[in-house]
């Protein structure tokens, strides 16, 4: 099932935004080449939202214990993380970003 | 009396049961933009920090060398073992962070050295500190409180010069090297993590005895000197700084303001301890950088109880509060909040 999630502008190029949708949190992000990703918005490895954290270098970092994230893949990049994130399908129409949840 | 502390008693299920491992800390409010500046990743302070903190150790150590019989050699190897084993540990703490430099393997060497000076296995000391980042100051859960309630006089006093963390750690570091954890260890080290810890003790072990080895071929204390002992003789000014981070205060609260104190400190003192008397801002912001930490406090400080003015005027809490504990373990220092400050739902 498709959903809009937000608008192409709501993310900052590098960074990501939280998205609440059926009361389930998912996390979007915007490369710096303008490639949107989406993924589950929680850490795998305790409950802390991932869009308060640090993207750099095609990673998502968690604000809380730094566990980090490929944000293409879900890839976890070790410890404190050790269980991979879920990722969702990504297409864009006219200005709007559709996660496939 | 059964500790009320330990990881694998009743008090850990209880904080579960009660919320308080689930709970959501409070979190000052700050726009996204500037939380991003202040989390930005930069190699440049902490390369100069770590060269002049690595360019002080080998000019102290070449110095007491030198001077190694003489008195001239005390001061040199104040200087070499406070370097060592106090400021060994905000290295070990940063790094193990990984906020310090923007390049991943600068932390992680910082982060390896800084665990080998301080005799903590980086693994097990990894998720203990993740898990005291979770569950700080919970009874039970937190495997970092330094002061209980009442507090173990004894202990922290002879940690003062590793008398009790020393012996502790070379038993722990035999453990391991044998291929086992402590059942407390076992709860927050995961199963596929567990072999670096052997891996790494192994390592540590052999340099150990080739360091004792050495200082009885030659019949000299010296080898010592430079690896192992300043875990004892210069440690003492870790458990100086790291004392006034949460010593008397409250236990079981989700509130970083409540439980933790950020103290004002000598450029000296902030360099030793790499800015971790912002203790608050590193519980509240743990992604910030030591670097980025005083930035932060006056992002946020009008949300915050009045930083304490010195370490004195810290210690002038602290100390009475530990004493008072120990007649009363339901006495803690409770702190009030400025007036317009964000309140939080359990404060």
């Amino acid at each position: 099932m498709w959903i809009p999630a937000c608008k192409l502008d709501d993310v900052d190029a590098d960074d990501v935004i939280g998205v609440r949708h059926d009361g389930v949190d998912y996390a979007v992000f915007r490369s710096p080449d303008d490639e949107y990703f989406a993924t589950a918005g929680h850490c795998t490895h305790e409950r802390e939202l991932l869009c308060d954290g640090l993207v750099m270098d095609g990673e998502i970092e968690c604000p809380k214990h730094m566990g980090r994230f490929s944000y293409a893949t879900g890839t976890a990049q070790g410890a404190p993380v050790l269980v991979d994130l879920r990722t969702y399908p990504v297409k864009i129409e006219d200005d709007t970003v559709y996660l496939d949840v | 009396m059964a500790n009320r502390y330990s990881l694998v008693g009743p008090e850990g299920p209880r904080a579960v049961e009660a919320g308080l491992t689930t709970g959501q800390w409070f979190r000052s409010e700050i726009p996204r933009k500037r939380m991003k500046e202040l989390m930005r990743r930069s190699d440049q302070p902490a390369l100069r920090d770590t060269a002049i903190w690595l360019g002080l150790l080998a000019l102290s150590g070449a110095l007491g060398f030198v001077f190694w019989g003489g008195w001239l050699a005390v001061p040199c190897f104040l200087v070499y073992g406070v370097l060592y084993g106090s400021a060994g540990d905000s290295r070990w703490h940063e790094a193990g962070h990984g906020t310090p430099f923007r390049t991943r393997w600068m932390s992680n060497v910082v982060y390896q050295l800084g665990s080998f000076m301080m005799m903590r296995d980086p693994t097990v000391f990894r998720w203990g500190h993740t898990r005291h980042h979770t569950d700080t100051l919970i009874v039970g859960r937190d495997p970092e409180i330094q002061v209980m309630r009442p507090a173990r006089l004894a202990k922290l006093l002879a940690n003062l010069f590793g008398l009790y963390d020393v012996p502790v750690a070379l038993v722990t570091l035999v453990r391991h090297s044998a291929g086992r954890l402590s059942a407390e260890e076992a709860t927050f080290v995961p199963e596929t993590e567990r072999f670096r810890v052997y891996r790494t003790a192994r390592i540590w072990l052999v340099i150990y005895l080739v360091a004792v080895g050495l200082s009885v071929a030659t019949g000299s204390i010296l080898p010592l000197m430079y690896i192992g002992g300043p875990r004892i003789y210069g440690t003492f000014m870790h458990i100086v700084y790291g004392l006034t981070q949460h010593a008397g205060m409250g236990e079981n609260v989700l509130d970083h303001r409540l439980n933790t104190r950020t103290v004002h400190m000598c450029l000296i003192n902030r360099f030793l301890y790499w800015n971790m008397n912002y203790h608050v801002e590193h519980h509240m912001f743990p992604m910030v950088p030591y670097h980025r930490l005083p930035e932060l406090h006056e992002e946020i400080r009008h949300d915050l109880a009045p930083a304490y003015p010195s370490m004195w005027a810290a210690y002038r809490e602290l100390v009475p509060a530990v004493l008072r504990q120990l007649k009363d373990p339901s006495y803690y220092v409770r702190r009030e909040l400025p007036a317009g400050a964000t309140p939080f739902q359990d404060a």
